[in-house]
């Protein structure tokens, strides 16, 4: 019963108050008995396109970074016998040699030999209904908190006979305007540590765009839904994403482009296991993990274990824009994700700075100013012109993001972007 | 015999004759004139005569005439002592011979042959000062008189113990002979009957809430004893587990405990509840799978093995709160009997335990109550007279008030989270005449939870029973039991999509039970009967809710079964030294249609691929039987009267099995009848023990080793759907379970410290092997279930300073419960992600915890309203912070490491109770 998935039970360090003094809290995992493992990550979709496999192994717990399993022969082969080579464009990632789709009706198999002659196959897969999105929209919603905010819905319709399964993905684009922006911005004029000759900062005309920019984010949890037990093939008002309205991304115009993979069962259910081991529902009572394997296997070996799945989806893709004021109408805007009320006055030089002569000096040699423009983590806002004892710097300043959008967006209008 | 009887005619032959008249006079007036009459010289102590006044004329009879007549219906004895004195005696006769074998020699004459009645020499009995100064403060009483006909070496002491405050008869009173192994309990209407050697024998009684007593006893014939007894409020603060002072060695079953409920009261347990069940955890063999976790582990079995009967009404889920909470009024509740090793005949159907729980009588008498508020909840229980000495009603009700709680917090995740709880019982009881007790229970518990506002949770407990004791005769007894329970849980979601459902689950059933008990002899007493039970589940159904949700109907038809069951037992007394009790049971269950049943092709693993064909079965027509014989059998020998050697061996059947894939219960695990498909859970217990009791029983000492092994039980593939799942058999699993273990348990039942102490070295192990590796799990070897915590130490201590204050503590100590951990990393789509390999093959840390508490009684004056009792406790004293499981999650693409602990803090909490 997936569904009751969405019932998040979770409760997250009920140690509040006086009912529940229980909690959830990380541990530095060790790992026990590390398995070296292939991971075969591929996907087929029924897009033109040059499509990828990645080759990996496992790693135990914190070893960051791939290990990436290279020069091993990849190539996937549909039922007419018909092979599409891959070849390796950086360590790991292997891209077939030629653009093509997988075409409804076919059915297609992934083969590896690995450097070290093991082979490796998988299931062969057919290719699953192709499903348009029918429509997206972002409505003002609660969601299963009881907190206001925006769900992307969507709906679909399929006049197939048997359920559809789906796997979404979003990619969400969003315009950040730097409330304080300001078309000056610092220069340090002068700045030697431990000098004799006065540091100096001044300002100057902004030449980059850093007014407006825009933010992205992309899906990195597991989004599935299925019309296995409903009564039509119809997925109505399902939620892909739920934003809080606190969130200064809805500030001012959104863009959100799903993207829908229409599965297997046998994919679908690879996905929901990822799921069930991978999320906690409830801290009473916890799935019971084990190995499970995809359709993936070795030919070498039938014992080893190999982690992965090739999948082939129908893809559909859809991109919907929309402004705050559209959905809340003279509402104040969203917190900015940093304070920009408060003006802060970084002196020139450390308390107690004197030089005698070059580097033969009292106190810090630097200048929490200039090291604070240095490092990117101010920017102007007004000059200071009775300095006093309070306030004995040059300039009043503000955290960079206020004055600077580049540091949560790129400058750059995406091609994509309507207004 | 003979020989004896003889003696003493001639002995009295030569006395004078004597007539006498009297009128209206006292013995002792009587005795002076008998005095003058005779010229012998009378000894006696006047106060035995009493202030009665007799009549009587005699003419010319002999002298013991006139004092037989006297005496009679009286302790008196008289003997006349060289023909001049007549000495008075109470109770004893006075023997001018010494009994056979008095000196060792072996009194060929004291049997007479062809004597129809057989019978040994008459024993006088000799009541020796010396062995008795220590109870020389006690009362003693002397019952019968002497009758040199009657070489009985034991007699029937009988009669009514009842309630000095109230007049009522109390039930279930202990009455044990002191160091002599002897005991007995009074039935419903406060009457008992025991047999006692003859002589000298220090009777105690024992019972909860009533004061215990000791009575010297000196028996010379069979009697009668009433006792009246006072209540006691000082005996509650004792932390006594079991009320039959010697029923550690004496019983034949091994692995037997019994918890009353008021004697749990002093135990500090979470948030101040009262919890029998949570106190059962403390002693050997029975553990939970973690703090706050639901169902119980007996010696090494699944929580889906232990029948919870609540008068004689199976309880499916006897907890709150997903565990933390028992489902028990504490005060409706009397106690609870655990079988864990031997089970007797009588019950079947689970394989590890049976958990009886009790509920109290009303009082009879007047109209009482009982009150608690706690942090959690309110408890409150009436006891109602209907009929005075007849008939009474017990009420109970529990709620929590937790829900406002929880919304007045600040955190906003749990603003909208809901949990509430309550339940409620109610006990009819009505003792028709002496031979026919009627007792009625009806009983319902529900929860419901919430923690996102989209969903509701609920599940609930109803049970009912109706139970008819009837005796026939003296030897004859029967119980007639009707029982009927269900669980069922429900989830309603509620969301943006359209796909809003209600999702429900529920399985029913209804017993009935003839028990009979059959007093052959005091060799032989039968228990017999038969049981037949019916089982309804629906085993889900999903519905949409609201108009715009198009959610697919879908119910699982509905199952059904029979089962059904002959009994018969015999606790055959040896000899003094050995009692076997041997119990056998035929269990026959059947599954029974309207069904469909999936026939796949065998020795391949169960698929669609492999679905052969589909059988269709009509309504009631058995689609598979299963059962057969089962031995209960236990033995029990005095190595010496306080040491005793016991021996088990059992088997069983179990035809409905949970379904979960949760490492612990979850109130949404469904329970499955066996069928085609899944096959009953069958086990086998061996175990063997040494019991002592020191010191009159204020110690007890048991250590209790046991072997098991199990076939069927369930498990499941990794990552099963099981709910609404319509092909379940292809996600089942079934393997073998073996444990083993060692229980060890010092208790200390009397004193200002009392308590006990529990060590148990326990193994719990399954397989699932089979020749396709997707049905085997950890390569078909055994492997710890995720129960397994070998090492568990558990003390409950108490000590009371005074009559109103005590301190108690509880301390645990266990190894950390096996878990599934990660063997590494790997990244697929863009996420990382963790993989398992075997399961349980890493240990959480080790479990350990201190709970304080002081209790505080009101004052006793008898004036006073209510009687009060304040407890205030800290669970959890060294806040130490106990993993409750780990597990790993994928956030925003990486792992995250977690661990969960239900109580990581020590909890303070405060309980207030009160009694009227």
């Amino acid at each position: 019963m997936k569904r009751i998935k969405n019932v998040r039970l979770l409760l997250y360090c009920l140690g509040m108050g006086v009912f529940f003094y229980g909690c959830v809290e990380p541990f530095e995992a060790t790992t026990q008995g590390f398995e070296d493992t292939l991971v075969i990550d591929a996907l087929l979709t029924d897009e033109m396109k040059q499509h990828r496999v990645v080759l990996e192994r496992s790693s135990p717990f914190s070893e960051s970074g791939s290990n990436p399993v290279a020069k091993a022969d990849v190539q996937i082969v549909d039922d007419q016998g018909t092979v599409y080579r891959f070849a390796e464009t950086q360590a790991g990632q292997y891209v077939s040699e030629q653009a093509f789709a997988a075409v409804q009706g076919s059915t297609y198999s992934l083969k590896i030999k690995t450097s070290d002659g093991k082979s490796y196959g998988s299931e062969t897969v057919s290719v699953p209904n192709a499903v348009p999105i029918g429509n997206i929209e972002a409505r003002r919603s609660m969601n299963g908190e009881g907190e206001e905010g925006v769900g992307i819905l969507l709906d679909n319709t399929s006049n197939a006979s048997m359920p559809t399964y789906f796997r979404y993905e979003y990619d969400e684009t969003y315009k950040v305007i730097a409330p304080r922006w300001n078309p000056f911005e610092f220069e340090v004029v002068h700045y030697i540590a431990c000098d004799t000759l006065p540091y100096e900062v001044d300002t100057k005309v902004r030449t980059e765009e850093q007014r407006i920019c825009y933010g992205n984010r992309t899906s990195n949890r597991i989004i599935q839904t299925a019309t296995v037990d409903l009564n039509s093939n119809q997925i109505e008002d399902f939620e892909i994403l739920f934003i809080d309205r606190t969130n200064y991304i809805l500030s001012h115009r959104y863009s959100i482009k799903v993207r829908q993979y229409s599965q297997t069962p046998d994919a679908y259910t690879f996905y929901q296991r990822l799921e069930d081991f991978s999320s906690s529902e409830n801290i009473f009572s916890q799935v019971q993990p084990g190995f499970f394997q995809g359709n993936v296997f070795s030919e070498t070996n039938e014992d080893e274990k190999v982690l992965g799945f090739f999948e082939v989806a129908s893809v559909s893709e859809q991109r919907i824009f929309f402004d705050y004021d559209e959905l809340f109408a003279n509402e104040p805007l969203p917190p900015y994700p940093v304070n920009c009320e408060t003006a802060r006055n970084p002196p020139l030089y450390s308390q107690g700075y004197h030089c005698a002569d070059f580097r033969v000096c009292d106190g810090d040699c630097d200048s929490p100013l200039i090291e604070g423009i240095l490092a990117g983590v101010i920017v102007y806002l007004a000059e200071n012109e009775t300095p006093t004892g309070d306030t004995p710097g040059p300039y009043f300043v503000l955290p960079s993001p206020c004055g600077d959008c580049t540091k949560l967006g790129s400058n750059i209008v995406p091609d994509f972007w309507e207004e | 015999m003979f020989f004896l009887c003889v003696h003493v005619t001639n002995a009295q032959e030569a006395l004078p004759k004597v007539s006498l008249s009297y009128e209206g006079m006292s013995k002792a007036a009587v005795l002076l004139q008998l005095e003058e009459k005779s010229g012998l010289d009378f000894y006696y102590v006047e106060e035995w005569l009493g202030k009665e006044e007799v009549s009587g004329d005699f003419d010319d009879v002999p002298l013991n005439q006139i004092l037989d007549s006297l005496f009679k219906d009286t302790p008196i004895n008289f003997y006349v002592l060289d023909g001049e004195k007549v000495l008075l005696t109470r109770n004893t006769i006075i023997y001018d011979e010494l009994p056979g074998g008095f000196f060792g020699r072996k009194d060929s004459a004291s049997v007479v042959e062809g004597d129809a009645k057989k019978r040994t020499v008459v024993n006088p009995v000799f009541y020796n000062d010396n062995a008795t100064t220590k109870a020389a403060s006690l009362e003693t009483v002397r019952i019968g008189k002497a009758d040199i006909n009657n070489g009985a070496q034991r007699f029937t002491l009988q009669g009514y113990v009842r309630n000095r405050n109230t007049g009522e008869p109390l039930q279930d009173l202990s009455i044990l002979v002191k160091g002599k192994g002897i005991g007995t309990v009074t039935d419903a209407n406060g009457f008992y009957k025991i047999e006692l050697p003859a002589g000298q024998n220090i009777l105690r009684t024992s019972s909860m809430g009533i004061q215990g007593s000791e009575r010297q006893v000196v028996i010379y014939n069979d009697g009668t004893l009433d006792f009246e007894l006072a209540e006691s409020l000082e005996l509650l603060d004792e932390v006594v587990v079991e009320a039959d002072a010697a029923k550690n060695v004496e019983e034949a079953n091994t692995g037997t405990t019994q918890i009353e409920s008021e004697e749990s009261k002093n135990i500090p347990l979470v948030l101040g509840e009262r919890d029998i069940l949570r106190v059962a955890t403390t002693l050997p063999g029975i553990t939970t799978a973690g703090e706050g976790a639901a169902g119980f582990n007996v010696r090494g079995g699944k929580t889906d093995q232990n029948l919870i009967l609540l008068d004689d009404a199976v309880i499916y889920n006897p907890s709150h709160f997903f565990g933390i909470f028992q489902a028990l009024n504490p005060y409706t509740t009397k106690g609870v009997d655990i079988y864990k090793g031997n089970i007797p005949a009588e019950y079947g159907g689970r394989l590890s335990s049976v958990f009886d729980i009790e509920t109290k009588d009303g009082n009879l008498e007047k109209f009482a109550g009982e009150a608690s508020i706690g942090p959690v909840t309110a408890n409150i229980a009436l006891e109602i007279p209907l009929a005075k000495d007849k008939s009474s009603l017990i009420i109970g009700g529990r709620g929590a008030y937790s829900n406002w709680i929880l919304r007045s917090l600040d955190d906003e995740s749990l603003n909208n989270s809901t949990a509430s709880f309550y339940d409620g019982i109610i006990k009819f009881n009505s003792k028709i005449n002496e031979n026919n007790d009627v007792r009625a229970t009806a009983y319902y518990s529900r929860d419901a939870f919430s923690i996102t506002s989209d969903s509701l949770y609920n599940y609930s407990n109803r049970g009912a029973s109706l139970r008819w004791d009837h005796k026939f005769n003296e030897k004859n007894t029967a119980s007639f039991i009707l029982a009927n329970s269900q669980y069922r849980f429900n989830i309603d979601f509620d969301g943006q999509s359209n796909n809003d459902f209600g999702l429900g689950y529920q399985v029913d059933e209804t017993e009935l039970k003839v028990k009979f008990k059959y007093l052959y002899n005091d060799q032989h007493r039968f228990t017999y009967g038969l049981a037949a039970k019916y089982y309804g589940v629906n085993p889900g159904s999903i519905e949409p809710e609201g108009p715009s949700s198009i959610i697919q109907p879908l119910t699982i038809p509905k199952e059904q079964a029979l089962e059904s069951a002959l009994f018969i037992a015999d606790e055959f007394k040896v000899n003094d030294r050995l009692l076997i009790d041997l119990g056998l049971r035929y269990s026959f269950y059947a599954a029974l249609g309207e069904s469909e049943q999936r026939i796949y092709a065998e020795g391949v693993p169960r698929n669609e691929a492999t679905l052969l064909r589909t059988e269709q079965f009509g309504s009631n027509a058995f689609i598979e039987t299963y059962g057969g014989p089962e031995v209960r059998l236990s033995a029990r020998y005095f190595l010496k009267p306080d040491l005793s050697l016991k021996a088990s061996f059992n088997n069983g059947y179990q035809f409905i099995h949970t379904l979960s894939n949760n490492t612990t219960v979850s109130p949404i695990d469904t329970w499955k009848l066996s069928d085609t498909n899944i096959r009953p859970q069958q086990g086998n217990q061996y175990s063997l023990g040494l019991y002592q009791n020191l010191k009159e029983n204020e110690f007890e000492i048991s250590l209790e080793g046991y072997y098991k092994t199990a076939k069927n039980v369930l498990d499941f593939k990794t990552g099963a759907q099981l709910l609404l799942n319509e092909t379940i058999e292809t996600e089942v699993l079934q393997g073998n379970g073996r444990s083993y273990g060692v229980e060890f348990l010092v208790r200390k039942n009397r004193g200002k410290l009392n308590g006990w102490l529990g060590y148990t070295y326990s193994r719990s192990l399954i397989q699932f092997d089979s020749e396709f590796s997707e049905e085997r799990i950890n390569n078909g070897n055994f492997f710890p279930s995720n129960y397994d915590k070998p090492h568990d130490i558990s003390l409950v201590a108490n000590y009371k300073f005074t009559k109103r204050y005590s301190l108690s503590a509880n301390f645990v100590y266990q190894t950390g419960r096996p878990v599934t951990y990660p063997i590494g990393t790997f990244q697929f789509n863009n996420s990382e992600f963790v993989f398992y390999s075997n399961r349980n093959e890493f240990r959480i840390p080790d479990y350990y915890r201190l709970d304080l508490g002081i209790n505080i009684e009101g004052n006793h004056r008898i004036k006073k309203f209510a009687h009060s009792f304040w407890t205030i406790s800290v669970y959890n004293v060294f806040g130490r912070n106990n993993p409750y499981s780990v597990f790993f999650v994928t956030e925003e693409g990486e792992v995250k490491a977690l661990q969960s602990s239900i109580f990581a803090i020590p909890i303070p909490s405060i309980t207030y109770n009160f009694k009227f």
